[in-house]
Protein backbone atom coordinates (compact mmCIF):
# COMPACT_ATOMS: atom_id res chain seq x y z
CA UNK A 1 0.00 0.00 0.00
CA UNK A 2 1.27 3.51 -0.90
CA UNK A 3 1.19 6.62 1.15
CA UNK A 4 -1.00 8.28 -1.88
CA UNK A 5 -3.62 5.45 -2.19
CA UNK A 6 -6.35 6.62 0.53
CA UNK A 7 -6.36 10.10 -0.25
CA UNK A 8 -6.51 9.57 -4.08
CA UNK A 9 -9.26 7.07 -3.43
CA UNK A 10 -10.84 9.87 -1.54
CA UNK A 11 -10.69 12.96 -3.85
CA UNK A 12 -11.53 10.82 -6.87
CA UNK A 13 -14.48 8.98 -4.79
CA UNK A 14 -16.10 12.59 -3.78
CA UNK A 15 -15.53 13.87 -7.32
CA UNK A 16 -18.04 11.15 -8.37
CA UNK A 17 -19.92 11.50 -5.88
CA UNK A 18 -20.56 15.37 -6.99
CA UNK A 19 -21.45 14.50 -10.37
CA UNK A 20 -18.16 16.27 -11.59
CA UNK A 21 -16.29 13.36 -13.41
CA UNK A 22 -13.43 10.92 -12.06
CA UNK A 23 -14.39 7.51 -14.05
CA UNK A 24 -11.21 7.16 -15.65
CA UNK A 25 -9.05 8.85 -13.21
CA UNK A 26 -8.30 5.88 -10.83
CA UNK A 27 -6.94 3.87 -14.15
CA UNK A 28 -4.66 6.81 -14.30
CA UNK A 29 -2.92 6.99 -10.64
CA UNK A 30 -2.84 3.28 -10.74
CA UNK A 31 -0.85 2.99 -14.24
CA UNK A 32 0.96 5.91 -13.92
CA UNK A 33 1.85 6.28 -10.23
CA UNK A 34 1.73 2.80 -9.50
CA UNK A 35 2.99 0.71 -11.97
CA UNK A 36 -0.33 -1.35 -12.08
CA UNK A 37 -1.63 -3.33 -15.32
CA UNK A 38 -4.51 -1.67 -17.59
CA UNK A 39 -6.82 -4.86 -17.14
CA UNK A 40 -6.14 -4.64 -13.40
CA UNK A 41 -6.52 -0.95 -12.93
CA UNK A 42 -9.98 -1.16 -15.01
CA UNK A 43 -11.15 -3.95 -12.56
CA UNK A 44 -9.95 -1.62 -9.61
CA UNK A 45 -11.52 0.86 -10.84
CA UNK A 46 -14.73 -0.68 -11.68
CA UNK A 47 -14.82 -2.01 -7.69
CA UNK A 48 -14.34 1.49 -6.72
CA UNK A 49 -16.90 2.95 -9.18
CA UNK A 50 -19.53 0.30 -7.77
CA UNK A 51 -18.48 1.19 -4.30
CA UNK A 52 -18.83 5.08 -4.85
CA UNK A 53 -22.22 5.01 -6.54
CA UNK A 54 -23.75 2.45 -3.72
CA UNK A 55 -22.95 5.03 -1.13
CA UNK A 56 -23.90 7.87 -3.83
CA UNK A 57 -27.16 6.60 -5.15
CA UNK A 58 -29.21 6.93 -1.97
CA UNK A 59 -28.65 10.63 -1.44
CA UNK A 60 -29.49 11.28 -5.15
CA UNK A 61 -32.55 9.22 -5.39
CA UNK A 62 -34.20 10.87 -1.74
CA UNK A 63 -33.05 14.25 -3.58
CA UNK A 64 -33.63 14.11 -7.32
CA UNK A 65 -36.37 13.72 -9.83
CA UNK A 66 -35.56 9.97 -11.38
CA UNK A 67 -38.15 8.83 -13.95
CA UNK A 68 -38.41 4.60 -13.35
CA UNK A 69 -39.04 3.86 -17.04
CA UNK A 70 -35.67 5.82 -18.22
CA UNK A 71 -33.89 4.10 -15.90
CA UNK A 72 -35.22 0.47 -16.46
CA UNK A 73 -34.84 1.09 -20.28
CA UNK A 74 -31.34 2.08 -20.23
CA UNK A 75 -30.47 -0.76 -17.72
CA UNK A 76 -32.29 -3.27 -19.73
CA UNK A 77 -30.63 -2.48 -22.31
CA UNK A 78 -27.08 -1.98 -21.06
CA UNK A 79 -26.44 -5.46 -20.05
CA UNK A 80 -26.17 -7.24 -23.17
CA UNK A 81 -23.92 -4.52 -23.89
CA UNK A 82 -21.52 -5.45 -20.94
CA UNK A 83 -21.28 -9.04 -21.81
CA UNK A 84 -20.52 -7.59 -25.73
CA UNK A 85 -17.59 -5.16 -24.50
CA UNK A 86 -16.34 -7.62 -22.06
CA UNK A 87 -15.76 -10.24 -25.25
CA UNK A 88 -13.96 -7.54 -26.83
CA UNK A 89 -11.97 -6.92 -24.12
CA UNK A 90 -10.72 -10.34 -23.65
CA UNK A 91 -9.99 -10.90 -27.33
CA UNK A 92 -8.31 -7.57 -27.88
CA UNK A 93 -4.11 -7.33 -26.27
CA UNK A 94 -4.09 -5.13 -23.13
CA UNK A 95 -1.76 -2.80 -25.11
CA UNK A 96 -4.89 -2.14 -27.06
CA UNK A 97 -7.17 -1.60 -24.92
CA UNK A 98 -5.05 1.22 -23.16
CA UNK A 99 -4.82 3.18 -26.15
CA UNK A 100 -8.74 3.17 -26.86
CA UNK A 101 -9.15 3.47 -23.25
CA UNK A 102 -6.93 6.75 -23.43
CA UNK A 103 -8.99 7.90 -26.92
CA UNK A 104 -11.93 7.64 -24.53
CA UNK A 105 -10.23 9.91 -22.05
CA UNK A 106 -8.83 12.23 -24.56
CA UNK A 107 -12.48 12.78 -25.84
CA UNK A 108 -14.20 13.26 -22.78
CA UNK A 109 -11.88 15.73 -21.57
CA UNK A 110 -11.82 17.74 -24.72
CA UNK A 111 -16.10 17.24 -24.51
CA UNK A 112 -16.11 18.59 -20.68
CA UNK A 113 -13.49 21.26 -21.51
CA UNK A 114 -15.00 23.35 -24.45
CA UNK A 115 -19.07 22.31 -23.98
CA UNK A 116 -21.44 25.88 -23.03
CA UNK A 117 -21.87 24.97 -19.04
CA UNK A 118 -25.51 25.38 -17.38
CA UNK A 119 -27.44 24.14 -14.49
CA UNK A 120 -30.47 22.94 -16.33
CA UNK A 121 -31.08 21.97 -19.88
CA UNK A 122 -33.71 24.97 -20.91
CA UNK A 123 -31.57 27.20 -19.51
CA UNK A 124 -28.63 26.08 -21.95
CA UNK A 125 -31.19 26.78 -24.39
CA UNK A 126 -32.61 29.53 -23.23
CA UNK A 127 -29.28 31.62 -22.82
CA UNK A 128 -28.78 30.34 -26.24
CA UNK A 129 -31.74 31.86 -27.58
CA UNK A 130 -30.52 35.33 -25.90
CA UNK B 1 -43.24 12.72 -3.10
CA UNK B 2 -40.88 14.45 -5.83
CA UNK B 3 -42.96 13.99 -9.29
CA UNK B 4 -41.24 12.87 -12.06
CA UNK B 5 -41.30 13.59 -16.14
CA UNK B 6 -42.26 10.65 -18.06
CA UNK B 7 -40.60 8.81 -21.15
CA UNK B 8 -42.41 9.90 -24.57
CA UNK B 9 -42.11 8.88 -28.08
CA UNK B 10 -40.91 6.01 -29.85
CA UNK B 11 -38.28 7.93 -30.83
CA UNK B 12 -37.04 8.82 -27.33
CA UNK B 13 -37.06 5.13 -26.32
CA UNK B 14 -35.13 4.21 -29.37
CA UNK B 15 -32.41 6.37 -28.70
CA UNK B 16 -32.35 5.29 -24.50
CA UNK B 17 -32.16 1.85 -25.83
CA UNK B 18 -29.36 2.40 -28.65
CA UNK B 19 -27.17 4.80 -26.06
CA UNK B 20 -27.74 2.36 -23.04
CA UNK B 21 -26.50 -1.07 -25.37
CA UNK B 22 -23.88 1.34 -26.35
CA UNK B 23 -22.80 2.74 -22.76
CA UNK B 24 -23.10 -1.26 -22.22
CA UNK B 25 -20.13 -1.88 -24.72
CA UNK B 26 -18.09 0.92 -22.96
CA UNK B 27 -18.25 -0.29 -19.45
CA UNK B 28 -17.78 -4.01 -20.55
CA UNK B 29 -14.53 -3.00 -22.63
CA UNK B 30 -12.99 -0.19 -20.52
CA UNK B 31 -14.86 -0.70 -16.68
CA UNK B 32 -15.86 2.98 -17.06
CA UNK B 33 -17.86 5.43 -19.46
CA UNK B 34 -21.09 4.21 -18.87
CA UNK B 35 -22.04 6.83 -16.31
CA UNK B 36 -20.70 9.46 -18.99
CA UNK B 37 -23.32 7.72 -21.99
CA UNK B 38 -25.97 7.80 -19.24
CA UNK B 39 -25.88 11.29 -18.31
CA UNK B 40 -25.81 12.43 -21.82
CA UNK B 41 -28.56 10.16 -22.85
CA UNK B 42 -30.66 11.69 -20.44
CA UNK B 43 -29.57 15.29 -21.22
CA UNK B 44 -30.86 14.24 -24.78
CA UNK B 45 -34.24 12.92 -23.71
CA UNK B 46 -35.26 16.42 -21.19
CA UNK B 47 -33.36 18.78 -24.00
CA UNK B 48 -37.12 20.28 -23.55
CA UNK B 49 -38.10 19.76 -20.11
CA UNK B 50 -37.41 22.86 -18.06
CA UNK B 51 -38.01 20.56 -15.17
CA UNK B 52 -35.11 18.52 -15.35
CA UNK B 53 -31.88 20.21 -14.14
CA UNK B 54 -28.26 18.53 -14.74
CA UNK B 55 -28.57 17.56 -11.66
CA UNK B 56 -31.21 15.13 -12.02
CA UNK B 57 -29.90 13.84 -15.33
CA UNK B 58 -26.76 12.85 -13.14
CA UNK B 59 -28.94 11.19 -10.54
CA UNK B 60 -30.56 8.82 -13.01
CA UNK B 61 -27.05 7.77 -14.82
CA UNK B 62 -25.67 7.08 -11.18
CA UNK B 63 -28.79 5.30 -10.23
CA UNK B 64 -28.36 3.19 -13.80
CA UNK B 65 -24.92 2.91 -13.51
CA UNK B 66 -24.87 1.09 -10.48
CA UNK B 67 -26.00 -2.47 -11.69
CA UNK B 68 -24.19 -2.15 -14.64
CA UNK B 69 -21.18 -1.56 -12.94
CA UNK B 70 -21.66 -4.97 -11.06
CA UNK B 71 -22.11 -6.81 -13.79
CA UNK B 72 -19.38 -5.45 -15.57
CA UNK B 73 -17.32 -7.03 -12.60
CA UNK B 74 -18.46 -10.17 -12.64
CA UNK B 75 -16.75 -10.68 -16.42
CA UNK B 76 -13.38 -9.50 -15.53
CA UNK B 77 -11.00 -12.39 -15.35
CA UNK B 78 -9.91 -14.32 -12.53
CA UNK B 79 -6.29 -13.00 -12.53
CA UNK B 80 -7.43 -9.25 -12.64
CA UNK B 81 -9.38 -9.41 -9.50
CA UNK B 82 -8.26 -9.00 -5.56
CA UNK B 83 -5.03 -7.94 -4.48
CA UNK B 84 -3.95 -5.75 -1.14
CA UNK B 85 -4.66 -2.56 -3.30
CA UNK B 86 -8.52 -3.13 -2.72
CA UNK B 87 -9.14 -2.27 0.67
CA UNK B 88 -7.05 1.11 0.84
CA UNK B 89 -9.00 2.58 -2.09
CA UNK B 90 -12.14 1.20 -1.68
CA UNK B 91 -13.63 2.07 1.97
CA UNK B 92 -11.77 5.77 1.17
CA UNK B 93 -13.15 5.64 -2.46
CA UNK B 94 -16.90 5.09 -0.77
CA UNK B 95 -16.62 7.71 2.02
CA UNK B 96 -15.36 10.37 -0.66
CA UNK B 97 -18.50 9.37 -2.98
CA UNK B 98 -21.12 9.94 -0.13
CA UNK B 99 -19.31 12.60 0.94
CA UNK B 100 -19.75 14.25 -2.50
CA UNK B 101 -23.27 12.90 -3.12
CA UNK B 102 -24.07 15.09 0.26
CA UNK B 103 -22.09 18.11 -0.63
CA UNK B 104 -23.42 18.11 -4.36
CA UNK B 105 -25.77 21.21 -4.29
CA UNK B 106 -23.10 23.51 -2.59
CA UNK B 107 -20.43 23.24 -4.56
CA UNK B 108 -19.49 25.36 -7.48
CA UNK B 109 -18.40 22.39 -10.11
CA UNK B 110 -17.81 24.77 -12.68
CA UNK B 111 -14.12 25.25 -12.11
CA UNK B 112 -13.48 21.56 -11.00
CA UNK B 113 -15.00 20.20 -14.00
CA UNK B 114 -12.47 22.36 -16.11
CA UNK B 115 -9.51 20.96 -13.93
CA UNK B 116 -10.68 17.20 -14.15
CA UNK B 117 -11.20 18.08 -18.09
CA UNK B 118 -7.28 19.33 -18.30
CA UNK B 119 -6.23 15.93 -16.30
CA UNK B 120 -8.37 13.71 -18.28
CA UNK B 121 -7.36 15.48 -21.45
CA UNK B 122 -3.70 14.72 -20.68
CA UNK B 123 -4.00 11.71 -19.06
CA UNK B 124 -5.78 9.99 -22.45
CA UNK B 125 -3.08 12.14 -25.08
CA UNK B 126 -0.23 9.68 -22.09
CA UNK B 127 -1.80 6.60 -22.73
CA UNK B 128 -2.14 6.91 -26.68
CA UNK B 129 1.85 8.22 -26.76
CA UNK B 130 2.53 4.87 -24.78
CA UNK B 131 5.18 4.72 -21.83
Amino acid sequence: MDLFDIPAAFLIGALTGTGVGGGGLLVLYLTFLRGVGQIRAQWLNLVLFTAVSAAAVPVHLARRKIDASVLLILVAFAIPGTFAGSAIRDAVPAEAVRRIFGSAMLLTGAYVLFKKDGETVRSERGSRRG
Amino acid sequence: MIPVPSLKGRRSISLAAAGALFAGIVNGLLGTGAGTVFFLITQKLYRTDGDVGARDCFACAMAAVFPVSLLSLVNYPADAAGGDLLLPLLIPGAVGGLLGALLSDRIGQKTLKKIFAAVTVFGGAYMIAGR
